[in-house]
Parts: structure tokens; sequence; C-alpha cells
């Protein structure tokens, strides 16, 4: 059991890792709109991929 | 029913088609030519999936309402349509979005090349929209990138420059239904960006602590029971003392200043409580884990600063959003105006105007800049500023103000003050400060939280002296500690904002808007309530209320009043539209009605003409109708053929050398008494019939006014308008009319109100013109009404965006039944209190004991909270527009 000497101290920093993370996405703006990213996840994806850049028409 | 009405509907925005427009060979119908040009540009890229999203979802998840109404009130803003469809404008030179200026000031240039660039949209209503928007490279090609924000109605394109301007996107958007505007971020919306990002972080940080914190503290128990190595557990309880420093110190923080701000003001708010559990809690559990001894209770901390934390978050987004939905209804300033440049007029994007640059102002547009006219003669519409949709002369020498509307001809202005320089921006700041000094309420939860401190702080004291006493001074501590703990008044914190977030939902789903969640505790109390009159409880514009007279005049009297924009005007004009089609139901009444009269054959050949054809009196093209003059002192002349038509008040027929025979007088009588406007109608040189005109009471007006009453409001209307249309409305709601509420002015308005504060009155102010703003920051609660002027609805707390009272009363329902709903959380959570004390107080209380009874009080008032504001209580359903 005292493999928790290890594990709990590897735990406590891969979560410190991740509010990083989590830090850096909201200051980049990733967490600003809460309300448009479900409505988004509700609608289908469009059946053929479209490349903005490459396809001039359709 | 109009006699063009069909059955089809448009393909694009399922309104009726008009039989006209029916194309028998074709399977799409459309109703204009705007829905048809939008529904080949969805087509033909491929985006026809539009449709079957807008009709899947038919109820908008709470969708922002739509941009300021327009249908009732005929003196809003220019904007597209009130129909959940987009409707393109057309009226936009867009060119000017190439503008250098306008490219540095709201352009990002990106490093890889590409630009970037916010755009508010007008029209976003579901989420079909979202998925139109989101495609917008298909119609674009140049875009690569187009993100919307569905609250803010904002949508992020990045696009290549090199492969389209600007002005082309823009103009694609407007096509589509969404015409675009440059969105600007107040530094107030950048505050509010900071303040959610930090309350998202603390939520995160807090979260992750109280999972940390409770997982170790399992294993803990679980060492309780089954036995644990003892350098185990010294190694799990330290780090779950970090754990817990980290929640106390980062997230907790917010409650121990709450505390500390409080205290200094003298007021001791919710934050104390807690914040003495919390600090308490803190530091006892870092002495026992360096002492070695002792309980730890970090998880029922981290637990607590967590679902605190949720509560406030949930009850502010609410809060936003219905601020947020209310900042969309501000007027949008016009992009561009159009400056003399040597001897030619160009398009200029309205941040590269200065002061003493001549502009000019076509009918229709609205002014971008205050100013003083050099030339030409209109008439503006001021609703804007004043909140009455009259219109106004104007003419060289007048000054004009940004933001209201030309109604008439051009008009060469010369600019005088641009930007925050302008009389709308001054009112608005004025407004902003006057919002700060709004009187302060002091919360429910907040009064409670003195005397429950005091409790606490007592029982305390007691536990800590017997136990002492009766054991030793560890044990004393050790249950001291355990009760301040679990006094923690967790259940009422958490309930509070969350009821106050459900509420706030409820409201929106009714078209009721809160920005400020105070009002729900103001509301269900009583006090005084002061009333717009105009538009609030009238319907607001003027009708025909009775025809004395000869009826075949009517289709004359349309005639004649069609160009003029005066109420008076408008008001015989919708009325007779839609008598004519009636009477074209019904031919047979009409010839008759033909013969009766002595006109000449001209005038009876074209009265013949009128009811063959089914056109409306507005196409005049047959009809020998020679010049109609509106004059200034209230009438209008109009010549059909060697005949002459009069239509205006008594003066004016008089002045016109008409005698009125008594018995007109005597049917005006009454009349004059409600004070309705009357419109005297003379052919020639008789009066042959009598037109009354007013602003009839709104159908619900009456029950509403009861409603408040029951429920302990007492109504004063407060009016611009004269003593006896004031008085005649006063009348019929059984209110007694008061000399000193009419012929109000905005001064005396904010006068009245302060009057009753400082009287200890609490005060609704209920309004929607500038004029009103001040008065609606000073009361305790401020409501602007639909079709409200910019500055009353940033002053108000609420905005309503349907016409009447009854939303009012249902307002007031809710506030009581938010406060009875607190009151029950209240005592459930005393409750849970005050069997943790006496356990706490008994010896008998233990961590794990701790970590059960306070989620399941959360539990209990939360699952409470949520569900009794939504389980249906008797509320009225929306009431239905008119």
């Amino acid at each position: 059991m005292s493999i928790i000497y290890l594990l709990i101290p590897l735990a406590i920093i891969l979560a410190a890792v991740a509010l990083i993370g989590f830090l850096w996405a909201v200051h980049r703006g990733q967490f600003d709109d809460l309300d448009t990213p479900p409505i988004r996840s509700i609608l289908d994806d469009d059946d053929e991929k479209y490349d903005p850049i490459h396809n001039d028409e359709k | 029913m109009s006699p063009t009405h069909t059955d089809v509907d448009c393909s694009h925005c399922d309104l009726p088609v008009p039989r006209g427009l029916i194309d028998e060979h074709s399977d799409t119908q459309f109703c204009c030519e705007g829905c048809r040009a939008v529904y080949t540009m969805i087509r033909d890229h491929g985006l026809e999936q539009f449709y079957r999203l807008r009709d899947a979802s038919s109820t908008p998840p709470s969708a922002p309402p739509s941009a300021p109404p327009s249908a009732q009130s005929a003196h809003t803003y220019p904007t597209s349509s009130t129909s959940p469809t987009p409707t393109p404008t057309h009226t936009q030179p867009y060119h000017v979005f190439d503008d250098e200026t306008f490219i540095a000031n709201h352009v990002d240039q990106l490093d890889n090349g590409t630009c970037r660039i916010d755009l508010r949209l007008s029209g976003i209503h579901c989420m079909a929209c979202v998925w139109l928007i989101e495609r917008l490279p298909r119609v674009v090609p140049a875009v690569i990138e187009s993100r919307l924000n569905f609250r803010q109605a904002t949508a992020r394109i990045t696009w290549d420059p090199n492969r389209a301007a600007l002005s082309t996107i823009a103009r694609s958007l407007d096509r589509l239904g969404y015409p675009p505007h440059p969105a600007k971020t107040t530094h107030a919306q950048n505050l509010h960006r900071q303040t959610e990002r930090k309350q998202l972080i603390h939520l995160a940080v807090a979260g992750a602590c109280a999972g940390n914190a409770m997982l170790l503290a399992i294993a803990l128990y679980m060492g309780l029971l089954d036995g644990i190595d003892t350098a185990h557990q010294t190694f799990l309880r330290w780090i779950s003392l970090g754990v817990g420093l980290v929640a106390l110190s980062w997230p907790g923080s917010t409650f121990f200043r709450g505390a500390w701000a409080g205290l200094r003001l003298r007021a001791v708010t919710l934050d104390l409580p807690i914040a003495i559990a919390l600090g308490v809690g803190g530091i006892a559990g870092l002495i026992n884990v360096i002492a070695n001894r002792g309980d730890i209770y970090f998880d029922s901390l981290t637990i607590l600063i967590f679902l605190l934390l949720t509560g406030r978050f949930v009850q502010s987004r609410q809060q936003r959003h219905a601020q947020d939905a209310v900042s969309l209804m501000h007027g949008l300033t016009p992009i561009n105006c159009r400056v003399r440049k040597q001897n030619t007029f160009i398009d200029i994007p309205i941040e590269a105007l200065h002061v003493n640059d001549e502009i000019q102002l076509r009918s229709g547009e609205r002014v971008p800049a205050d100013g003083t006219i050099i030339d030409g003669q209109s008439t503006m519409n001021h609703a804007l500023l004043t909140g009455e949709s009259t219109p106004t002369q104007v003419g060289p020498g007048d000054h004009v103000y940004a933001g209201t509307q030309n109604l008439g001809s051009t008009l060469h202005i010369r600019v005088t003050a641009i930007a925050h320089d302008t009389r709308i921006q001054r009112l608005m700041e004025i407004v902003a400060h006057g919002v700060t000094q709004k009187p302060a309420i002091v919360r429910f939860t907040d009064r409670i939280a003195g005397w429950f401190t005091l409790t606490v702080v007592t029982s305390a004291l007691a536990v800590f002296i017997g136990w002492w006493i009766a054991d030793s001074l560890t044990t004393a501590i050790d249950h001291t500690v355990a009760l301040l703990i679990v006094a923690c008044p967790c259940a009422l914190g958490l309930a509070t904002p969350l009821t106050l977030a459900v509420a706030v939902a409820s409201a929106a789903r009714r078209d009721i808007l809160v920005k400020n969640a105070d009002v729900f505790e103001n509301l269900a109390k009583h006090g005084t309530l002061l009333l717009d009159k105009t538009g609030t409880l009238t319907q607001g514009q003027m009708r025909l209320i009775a025809w004395h007279g000869d009826e075949s005049f009517k289709p004359l009297v349309a005639l004649a009043e069609q160009h003029s924009s005066h109420p008076v005007a408008i008001a015989l004009r919708t009325a007779f539209q839609n008598h004519n089609q009636n009477q074209n139901h019904n031919q047979n009444q009409n010839h008759n009605h033909n013969q009766n009269h002595n006109h000449n054959h001209n005038h009876n050949q074209n009265q013949n003409q009128n009811q063959d054809q089914d056109h409306q009196p507005t196409s005049s093209a047959r009809f020998p109708i020679g010049q109609t003059t509106e004059h200034g002192d209230g009438g209008i002349t109009t010549q059909f053929g060697h005949d002459v038509l009069r239509i205006g008040s008594q003066f004016f027929i008089q002045s016109a050398g008409i005698t009125i025979n008594p018995k007109w007088i005597s049917l005006a009588k009454p009349h004059q008494n409600h004070g309705h406007s009357l419109a005297f109608v003379a052919w020639n040189h008789d009066v042959r019939a009598l037109a009354v005109i007013g602003d009839e009471l709104r159908p619900d007006s009456l029950n509403a006014i009861t409603q408040i009453r029951q429920h302990h409001w007492k109504p004063i209307i407060v009016s611009g308008d004269h003593l006896g249309a004031v008085n005649a409305v006063a009348r019929q709601l059984n209110l007694t009319p008061s000399p000193s509420t009419a012929n109000v002015s905005p001064e005396k308005k904010l006068a009245i109100v302060h009057q009753h504060v400082t009287q200890n009155h609490r005060v609704i102010m209920v309004g929607d013109g500038v004029n009103d703003a001040a008065a609606l920051a000073a009361a305790h609660v401020g409501i602007a009404v639909h079709g409200g002027a910019e500055t009353s609805l940033a002053a108000a707390d609420v905005y309503i965006a349907q016409p009447g009272l009854m939303p009012i009363v249902q307002l007031i329902k809710l506030s009581h039944k938010t406060a009875s709903v607190i009151r029950q959380n209240l005592i459930i959570s005393l409750g849970y209190n005050a069997i943790a004390i006496s356990l706490a107080a008994a010896g008998l209380l233990s961590p794990w004991i701790a970590a059960i009874l306070m989620p399941l009080s959360s539990a209990t008032v939360l699952t409470l909270a949520v569900t009794s504001l939504t389980r249906k209580h008797g509320m009225s359903c929306p009431s239905s527009t008119y």
C-alpha cells in the first residue's frame, strides 16, 4: 500500500496539469460562449466534407 | 380578411401569398421578392437543410426576443421583421465596410494574412440560424470560418481579404436575411467577460478540490472501519490539508472577502456565517494535521465551497442572459452617413464623421450625430428621446439629435456633436450613473444572516463552556469546531441563488426579462406603482372610436389621408381600409348608398369604379383626385374634381368659412369630455360627418389594475398627456384622478419618485421613453415596457416585451411565489441546522455524519427550489398580443 506515496502525488500533478490547461483555455476565450456549443452539437454534420479554401463552387 | 388573402403559404417565410403573386406553374410560392431572393440563394448553395431545422425548432430554445417590435407601433426603428424568418433589407450601402477608417476600427489583421471581424447580426432567432450562419463559407468562398455566438447574436468571421472584400460578405449576410453591423465591445462588456471567466475558474478549482478531498476522506473513513496504517493515515491527512488549503485560499476567498466587506460597512451578509465556518474549520484542520490529532473536515468544507459557488454561478448566468437579451434591443446606430465632399455626397462610415461636416439625411434614415439643419423641411420622429410618436416639424435652424428618424424629405445638416458628445450618449451616461444610486435593498437572506450568526455564536459559546466544564479543553474545542462547521447555512446559501435563477428563467419564458434578481424581493412586498398612460394603460395608438354621419364618405376620407403621417390620418386610414374590404363584399348596399348622394357626375362614376375593383383606396391612379394640402392648423383639404373635402378640427373647419350645424357640436360634446380628438368632415359647405379618434383603453387594463390592488400595490397614473385624457382613463379604471399627475415633465416624474422614496414607500416605476429613464433608475424597481427607448432599457431592472399591464401582474405573482419558496428553503435549512447543531452539542458529530448531512440538506432545498417554480400553480399563460 505504500504505493500511494507515489500514486497520490502523481495524481495531484496530473490534476495540476489539467488545471493549467483549463486556465489556458479560459484565457483564450474558449469558454466565453457556453450557449452556442449545445446548439451546435445537436445539428447534424454535413454529408460531404466541404473544404472552404479549395472548393470554389458547389 | 383581405380580398387578396389566399391559403397558399410562402415557401420561405410561411406567411400567406397574395393572390396576384401565385404562379400556377411553380411548386414554390413567395409572398415577396425578398423571400424569393433568400430562398433562391439558400437553394443555390445547397443549404435547404435550413428549412428542416427551422421547422424542427418551432419553439426556439429560449431565443432572445426578436428585434425591436415594430408591427404594432408605427414609430420604431426600421428593422427587418417580427416573423421568425430572416428577411433582407437592401438598404445599406455596405461599401463603407471597405473604408480605411472602418477597417482600422473594427477589423483584426491576423498573422497568416487573413482578417477577422465580429459582426452583430439582426434576425437571429433559432438554431437553424446558427446552422446557416456557420455555413457562410459555402455562400462566400472567401470566408474561412464563421462562428456565431447565439446569445449575443454576434458572428466572428475570418476571411481571406485577397479573395473577397468585407462588403461582399456583408451583402451576402444581408441577402440571407441577417443585416450585419460592426460589433462594439464596451468597457462594461469586457468587465462582464472578466468576471464570468473568474467565476468559472473558481468553480472549476473548487470542484476539483472537492472531488479529491472526498476521495481522500473516503479512504480515511474506510480506515476508521477496517483499520489503517498510521503512516498512511498521516499521509492522507496531509494531502487533504493541501487540497483543503487550495480550496479555501483560492475559490474560498470569495466568502472571506464578502464577509469582510460587509463587516466594514457594518452590515451582515450571508457570507459571514459561511466565512466563520470555513475559517474555523480550516484553522482547526490545520492544527489537527500538524499536531496529528483530532478530526479533519476538509471534505465537507470543500464541498461547501463548491456548492455555494455553483448556486451563484447559475444565478449570475441567468441574469446575464436577460441582460444580453435586453441589450440586443438597443437600437443600432447607422453604420454610414452621407457627407459632402466638395460638390458631391459620398458614403462614409460613421466613425469618419467630424464636427462641422455637412451631411445629407434622406427619408427614413436615422440621424448619425447631433447637428443643426441648414436646408430642408421635414418631420422627424423623436420617439427615441421623448417617447412620443407624434412627428414634429423641423426646418432650417432646428436642432436634430443622433438616433432620431427622418420621416419626411431630405435634410442637410451641419454636425455639431459626434459619438460621446451626442445628447443620447450623454443621457446614457447619466442613466448609467443613476443606476448606481438606486436605493439598495437589504436582501432577505442577509437579514436572516444577522440572527443566524448570533444564534450560532451563542450556541458555540454555550457548547464550549459546557464541555470545558464537563470534560477537557480539547474536547470542548473539538465539539465547538464541529458545531461551527455544520452550522454553516449551506442549504440557504445554495437555495436562494438557485431559486432566483429559476425565477429569472421562468419570467424570461413569459417574455419578461429580469436584469436584476432583487426585483423579486421588492415586488413581493407592497408600495406604490407609478404608471405611464399612453401605451401601457391604453393601446398607444390613435384609433377610430366612433363615426357619426354619412358612411359613404369613409373611402374619400381614407383617400384624402393616404399620404399623411399624422396619427389621426393613420387612424382613419386603418379603419377605412378594413371597412372598404367589407364594402366590397356587400356590393348591393354600396349601390344604395350611391343613390342617396347628390355628387356630381364625375364623382358617381368614380364611386362605381371603386366598388367594381378589388383595389385598396391607396391605388388612386384612376381617381381624379386633385391637390391634397395638409395645413399646419389641424386639417387637410382635398380636391375631388370641382368639390372640396375638408377634414379637420372645429377650428379648422370654421376658419374655412363653414358654419357647423349645432347638432354636430352636441354629438361632439360627450367625446370631448373623454379627451378624444375630433375630426369634422366637410364636403364643400356642409359638415357631413364626425370622426372621433382616441386612444382606447386596453381590454385587460381594468382587470390588471384590480389585481395589482389585490396584491397590495397602489397604482397612480403619471402621464405627460393633458388632464382631460388622464382623468378619463382614471375614471374608467376606478382610480382617483389627481391633478398633479397630468402634464408631468421628465423632471417632475423623477421628483415624484423621490418623494415616494423619501416617504419610505416602495416604488415601482413603469415607463418607456427617455423621459422616464431617470425615474426608472431612481425607483426601487424600474420596469421598461414594450417599445421602450434605448435609455429606459438601460435604466430599468426589468424589460417586458409584451404590451399591457398583465405581464406586470404576472411578475408580481411570480415574486410572491419566489418569496414563499425562499421562505420554505429557509425553514428546511434551519431544520437541518438544528439537527446538526444538536448532534454537535451532544458530542455525537463526526466528519462522516457532517459529510452526509450537508449534501442531503443541499439536495433537498435544491429539488424544492427547482421544482416548485416550474410546477403549474394557476399562473395564466402569456397573454396574446393585440
